[in-house]
C-alpha cells in the first residue's frame, strides 16, 4: 500500500523521466547538439562548469543583484500598498505608473534604463521594477479585504501596532503575500536575465548565456538555463518556506 | 453615564427620537427589546462607536471593551494567539481559556472551533482587557446553558464593581447576570 503523498511523489518523478526521455530522443533522432544537445551531454557540460570559479562568480554577481533588486522592491511595494490603503489620493496618484509598468515590455524598459545606470546595476533595476507591480497589487488588494469588524474590535480592545500586525494584518494578507511571491520571483529572475543578456554586464549570467549562443555552444546555453531554473526554484523556495514560518509563529 | 439623543436615523427609519438613556456607575444594566428595536445601535453609541446622531452623551465611559454581536476573531490563528493580541500575560490567557473550560485548544485554529467555543473565545478575549466599563452584545449567543452559567459566574467574578451594560433577548440571562437596571427599547 502506497501513500497518497509518496503516490504523488512518484507521479511527478514519472512525469519528469517521461519528459528527459522525450529530449533524449529528439535529441538522438536530430543527432546534432547545436540544434538540441542531449540531457547527458547538458549535464556532462554543467558538471565540468562547476568546477570553475567563474561558474560561482557569475552566480554570485547575478544572484546578489535579483536579491537587492526583489528585497528592495518588496519594502517599497509593501510602503506603498500601505500608503494607497491609508489614502486614496495617493492610490489614485501611483495607479498610472503601476499599470505602465505592468504594459510596458521588459526590453524596453531594459534598453531605456540602460540609459540611466551602468550595465551591472542593470538587473538591480529591471528586478525591483518588474516586482513592484506585482507585490503592490496583492498587498493592496488583502488589504482592502482586510475585515473591518476585526479592525473595529483590535481598536476597542487596544491592540498595539506589532501585535496588530503580527496577529490581524499578516495571517489576513498571507495569502495574498503566498501569491504575489510566487508570481513575483520567477519574474525577478527572467526578467533580470533578460535584462543582463541585454546589457551584458561582466561576471554576469547573463553575459554566459550571451558568450553562450555567440559561440553556438547549445550545450552550455542548455547548462547556464537549468542553473537559472533551479537557483529561481531554491529563490522561490526559500522565501515561501520563510513567510511560511512567520505564519507559523504568527498563528500558534 | 448618560444618553441624550435627538435623532438617531437609518435613512427614513428613525430609530431614536428625543431619547435619554442612563446607566448607573457600577451597575448591571440589561437593554431589552425585539430585533430591530435598536439595541445594538444604543451600545454603539453609549461606548462611544457610533458618532452619526445628533444629541451627545454624559459621563462617557474612557476606555470602554465591548464584546460583539459578532466574535470578530481572527479566524486565520489559533485560540491562544487571539488572546496574546490583547495581553502580554500569556499565564493568564491560559487561565482564563480553562476557566471557560477551553483547556488543551490553546492551539487549535479558530476556524476549527464551534460556534459555542468561538463565543467562549470572544468572551475571554474582552474579559483580558482591562476596563472600567464593560459592553457586552448577546453575550451567551450560541452557548448550551451549562456553558451560559460558566461565562456568566466568571463574567461576573472577573468584573465586580465595574459598568456593565448588557443587550438580551433572554429573561434567563438577566437574573444570570445579576441585571440591576432595565432599559427596554422599541417598546
Amino acid at each position: 500500500m502506497i501513500s497518497t503523498g509518496r503516490a504523488d511523489r512518484l507521479i511527478r518523478a514519472g512525469a519528469a523521466v517521461f519528459w528527459i526521455a522525450v529530449w533524449e530522443i529528439a535529441s538522438l533522432l536530430i543527432g546534432e547538439e547545436l540544434f538540441l544537445p542531449s540531457p547527458v551531454s547538458v549535464i556532462l557540460t554543467l558538471l565540468s562548469s562547476v568546477t570553475e570559479p567563474v561558474f560561482w562568480s557569475s552566480i554570485a554577481f547575478t544572484l546578489s543583484r535579483i536579491l537587492i533588486g526583489f528585497l528592495v522592491s518588496l519594502a517599497c511595494a509593501s510602503v506603498a500598498a500601505v500608503l494607497s490603503y491609508r489614502f486614496t489620493f495617493f492610490a489614485v496618484l501611483i495607479d498610472p505608473l503601476v499599470r505602465v509598468i505592468r504594459a510596458t515590455p521588459v526590453a524596453s524598459i531594459v534598453i531605456l534604463v540602460l540609459v540611466w545606470v551602468r550595465s551591472r546595476d542593470l538587473s538591480v533595476v529591471i528586478s525591483f521594477m518588474m516586482v513592484f507591480p506585482i507585490i503592490y497589487t496583492n498587498l493592496l488588494e488583502g488589504l482592502r479585504a482586510m475585515d473591518r469588524d476585526l479592525l473595529e474590535a483590535a481598536d476597542v480592545y487596544r491592540v498595539r501596532r506589532m501585535k496588530r500586525i503580527r496577529y490581524f494584518y499578516f495571517p489576513s494578507l498571507y495569502p495574498y503575500i503566498g501569491s504575489a511571491l510566487s508570481s513575483s520571483l520567477g519574474l525577478a529572475w527572467k526578467s533580470g536575465i533578460a535584462a543582463e543578456v541585454i546589457g551584458l554586464p561582466d561576471g554576469s549570467i547573463g553575459e554566459r548565456v550571451y558568450e553562450a549562443k555567440i559561440f553556438l555552444s547549445t550545450p552550455d546555453l542548455f547548462a547556464w538555463t537549468l542553473v537559472i531554473i533551479i537557483l529561481a526554484y531554491l529563490f522561490e523556495r526559500f522565501f515561501l518556506a520563510l513567510s511560511a514560518w512567520i505564519m507559523e509563529r504568527s498563528a500558534s | 453615564m448618560r444618553a441624550l439623543i435627538k435623532k438617531k436615523s437609518f435613512g427614513e427609519k428613525i430609530i431614536f427620537q428625543d431619547a435619554v438613556f442612563s446607566v448607573r456607575e457600577g451597575s448591571r444594566t440589561a437593554v431589552v427589546g425585539p430585533s430591530g428595536a435598536g439595541k445594538t445601535t444604543l451600545m454603539r453609541i453609549l461606548s462611544g462607536l457610533d458618532h452619526d446622531y445628533a444629541g451627545r452623551i454624559e459621563g462617557a465611559p474612557e476606555h470602554p471593551v465591548i464584546l460583539f454581536q459578532e466574535d470578530r476573531l481572527s479566524e486565520h490563528i489559533a485560540v491562544l494567539p487571539n488572546l496574546m493580541a490583547v495581553t502580554d500575560s500569556r499565564s493568564e490567557a491560559i487561565s482564563i481559556l480553562g476557566e471557560l473550560s477551553l483547556s488543551g485548544e490553546e492551539h487549535t485554529p479558530i476556524k476549527e472551533l464551534s460556534g459555542g467555543m468561538k463565543r467562549r473565545v470572544a468572551i475571554a478575549r474582552a474579559l483580558l482587557v482591562d476596563t472600567d466599563c464593560l459592553f457586552l452584545d448577546e453575550p451567551f449567543r450560541g452557548l448550551d446553558d451549562d456553558a451560559r452559567r460558566l461565562a456568566a459566574s466568571l463574567i461576573l467574578r472577573r468584573e465586580e464593581g465595574k459598568t456593565i451594560v448588557f443587550i438580551t433577548h433572554s429573561e434567563e440571562d438577566l437574573s444570570l447576570l445579576h441585571a440591576d437596571d432595565i432599559i427596554r427599547v422599541g417598546c
